[in-house]
């Protein structure tokens, strides 16, 4: 039995297959499906590109602009995201070999979901943002009550 | 019983001299100067830098006393704004990341800071535990481009040989070069100084300079270099605020009581309070009001991370573009902290952003202690010529007002009203007075509200008694003494603002350095009566007695 085992590892090894990470998809923020990202939102600067993943962490990759990411400036599929900042970019060669599929935050890119759900960042909400000034330990997550303090509410997204 | 009172001093008044009177105001000033400086053993109390607190929680805002650069400049690229960015635990979160922050997130960091061009970078974090080599390759490699891109990068050390020791992985960049720390990151002391007294965060050192080392083993704070590096004579800078320097010498930090517009959108606190010193003594206890909103403009990354969460973009390269940015931690129960005149506990990274907004604001000059200035004495001479002015000031009122009754202190009860009321409370027996005087005190001492009215209770019944009991000429005299009084008191404030402004402005000296100034104005009429005038006033008198009747002198 474990001669077919030594043979299924060896076979793996010689077709270097890898597990590939897992993306973390939030139902609430993350909107992976079908979406591409469009265009830079800042258009005289460079991307900050990452690879890495959530189990091994991210790190910078390069920074490119966004026409050497795109040359003829079509839109890039998403593959995955973090929560609602990173996205994954269907692109793993742009800064290199062996950095895997290259990641964005949002906050360099528009996307297909960002026109459609009108998101203005500056209407999200900013959670319990302090200076920690306390000198003794606490459980992590603890917020202090009436520290959560919304903005503006943010815009509703629009019924299809 | 008959009481006999002596109707003022019978003080021996020359004609106006105007040799006697500036040899007696040196002799005045030179006492003065002592009884300021009276520390026998050792350093003295805090009291001065307690007023200089108040001062700065007062006036703090005022362009005379901080003129720190204007927060958010309407177009960037921002000349001379200082920001702290800070790394919590919901941005590390964000990225997958824990305590401590990994070189990886580090990297990052730098790397989405790097699309907002600011003008430099310093990390507050001592890169000291172990890395994997690709985080380290992930920094140097991003740290690298940063530097191509023309932005000057810090990095947070406590001695030089940490910075030496620093592994550098075998990383190379595109090209193949190696990439080194010392490459592309300049090593700045991260050293901390506090008063001994009561351990406020007043100073900021120049450099790190262990015990015997030369000067030239200096490494510069971080916020010196940061400053030398963009001043436009880079080696005059530092040598300039270094040359003679001794190990502890530091300069003084001038803090704002108001907070950066910027931190609105993420504090609780308000961030537009304005000094106010009738606010700040009356019903409040007279130290300067703890404020919680920084008056450093301040990023979390979780917002420079999340879009969701921080402002847009174009806020940002506002805010970061063409600015000093100090990345330092904000984690619960880190230890990073410090208590400033302003702040109970701050997070460490800010005592190195407000020293470069003072270098900043003061254009290279930071305000010095004497005590760490070269030569010493001259500083002291200064004072010396201060007090002087002053003391002949209160000299020559008391000669103009002559032989009055009023001449020392024109607002002290007469000797009439002392008589009135002798003779008034001698009708009653002692116990009952004594007892009286005894529970009015004890009531005063235990309720502050009775304090005030009790005060305003006497000043109102002596001032009915002097105007009752006053004759016309006595009144007269009195009201000049007044008149005389008010004008040499408001001539003091004068010569103490002008000598302020030229110690503040020109001198570099720190408001502790010179408010000692007020206080011998406003005790300057009772020091002008001191012991050692009168004794001079004898030994002249002795001298030119033996004179006119031929003796030597």
């Amino acid at each position: 039995m474990k001669i077919y085992w030594l043979a299924i590892i060896l076979v793996g090894m010689t077709l270097n297959l890898r597990a590939e990470e897992p993306a973390v998809k939030y139902p609430d923020g993350c909107r992976t499906l079908h979406d591409q990202v469009l265009a830079p939102k800042l258009s005289d600067r460079a991307l900050p590109l990452l690879t890495g993943g959530v189990i091994k962490g991210f790190r910078p990759a390069c920074t490119l602009r966004w026409s050497a990411l795109s040359p003829k400036n079509e839109p890039i599929a998403v593959k995955a995201c973090v929560g609602d900042d990173l996205v994954q970019l269907e692109n793993d060669t742009a800064c290199g070999a062996g950095t895997g599929r290259l990641w964005v935050s949002r906050r360099w890119v528009v996307t297909q979901s960002d026109l459609a759900h009108r998101t203005n960042p500056s209407t999200g909400k900013i959670l319990c943002q302090q200076l920690e000034t306390a000198s003794s330990a606490v459980t992590r997550g603890f917020c202090i009550h009436g520290a959560e303090k919304a903005t503006q509410t943010p815009e509703p997204p629009p019924k299809d | 019983m008959n009481v006999h009172f002596n109707h003022g001093p019978q003080t021996h008044r020359a004609p106006l001299d105007p040799v006697r009177i500036i040899t007696e105001s040196l002799l005045l000033a030179a006492v003065a100067l002592l009884l300021l400086n009276f520390h026998p053993f050792g350093r003295g109390p805090n009291l001065h830098r307690y007023s200089q607190d108040l001062l700065y929680s007062w006036f703090g805002d005022h362009r005379w006393l901080y003129p720190k650069p204007p927060p958010l400049p309407a177009r960037p690229p921002s000349t001379g704004r200082v920001v702290a960015v800070l790394i919590d635990e919901k941005s590390l979160a964000l990225r997958s990341a824990s305590w401590p922050a990994p070189l990886g997130f580090h990297a990052q960091i730098l790397s989405e800071l790097g699309v907002l061009q600011p003008r430099a970078i310093m990390l507050d974090f001592l890169l000291i535990d172990p890395a994997p080599a690709a985080d380290s390759c992930a920094l140097l490699a991003t740290a690298a481009s940063l530097r191509r891109d023309g932005v000057l990068l810090y990095l947070a050390v406590l001695r030089a040989e940490d910075f030496l020791k620093m592994a550098d992985a075998d990383c190379e960049d595109q090209d193949a070069h190696p990439l080194r720390f010392a490459d592309v990151f300049i090593p700045v002391s991260v050293h901390r100084q506090a008063d001994d007294s009561d351990f406020v965060t007043r100073r900021y050192p120049f450099a790190d300079r262990p015990n015997g080392a030369s000067s030239s083993t200096n490494m510069l704070s971080a916020a010196v270099r940061m400053y030398c590096d963009q001043a436009p004579s880079v080696s005059n800078c530092a040598v300039r605020l270094t040359r003679g320097r001794e190990e502890g010498d530091g300069f003084e930090l001038a803090w704002s009581p108001t907070g950066d517009p910027f931190n609105q959108q993420w504090s609780s606190a308000r961030c537009d309070v304005k000094g106010n010193p009738f606010a700040g003594s009356v019903g409040r206890p007279a130290l300067p009001l703890e404020t919680s909103c920084p008056s450093i403009a301040t990023l979390f990354a979780s917002e420079l991370i999340s879009p969701s969460l921080g402002p847009d973009n174009g806020d940002l390269i506002r805010l970061i573009q063409g600015s000093f940015v100090f990345v330092g931690g904000n984690f619960r129960g880190s230890g990073d902290l410090m208590t400033t005149p302003m702040h109970t506990l701050l997070p460490g990274v800010y005592y190195h952003a407000t020293a470069l907004e003072n270098l900043l604001a003061f254009k290279g000059y930071p305000k010095i202690r004497r005590e760490f200035r070269h030569p010493k004495l001259a500083f002291y001479a200064f004072d010396l010529a201060v007090l002087w002015v002053l003391a002949a000031i209160f000299l020559v009122r008391q000669n103009v007002v002559g032989e009055s009754v009023h001449a020392a202190s024109p607002l002290s009860v007469s000797a009439l009203t002392l008589e009135w009321l002798a003779k008034a409370i001698s009708r009653v027996p002692p116990w009952l007075w004594k007892g009286a005087v005894a529970v009015v005190c004890l009531l005063a001492a235990a309720y502050q509200v009775a304090q005030l009215a009790a005060f305003i209770a006497v000043i109102l019944a002596v001032l009915a008694i002097e105007f009752r009991l006053a004759v016309h000429g006595d009144l007269r005299g009195r009201l000049r003494s007044i008149a005389y009084y008010i004008g040499a008191l408001a001539l003091s404030v004068l010569v103490v603002a002008i000598a302020a402004a030229i110690g503040y402005r020109f001198l570099a000296l720190p408001p502790g350095d010179w408010i000692g100034y007020l206080s011998f104005v406003a005790f300057g009429f009772f020091i002008a009566d001191a012991a050692i005038v009168e004794f001079s006033r004898q030994v002249g008198d002795l001298r030119g007695h033996r004179a006119s009747s031929g003796q030597q002198p």
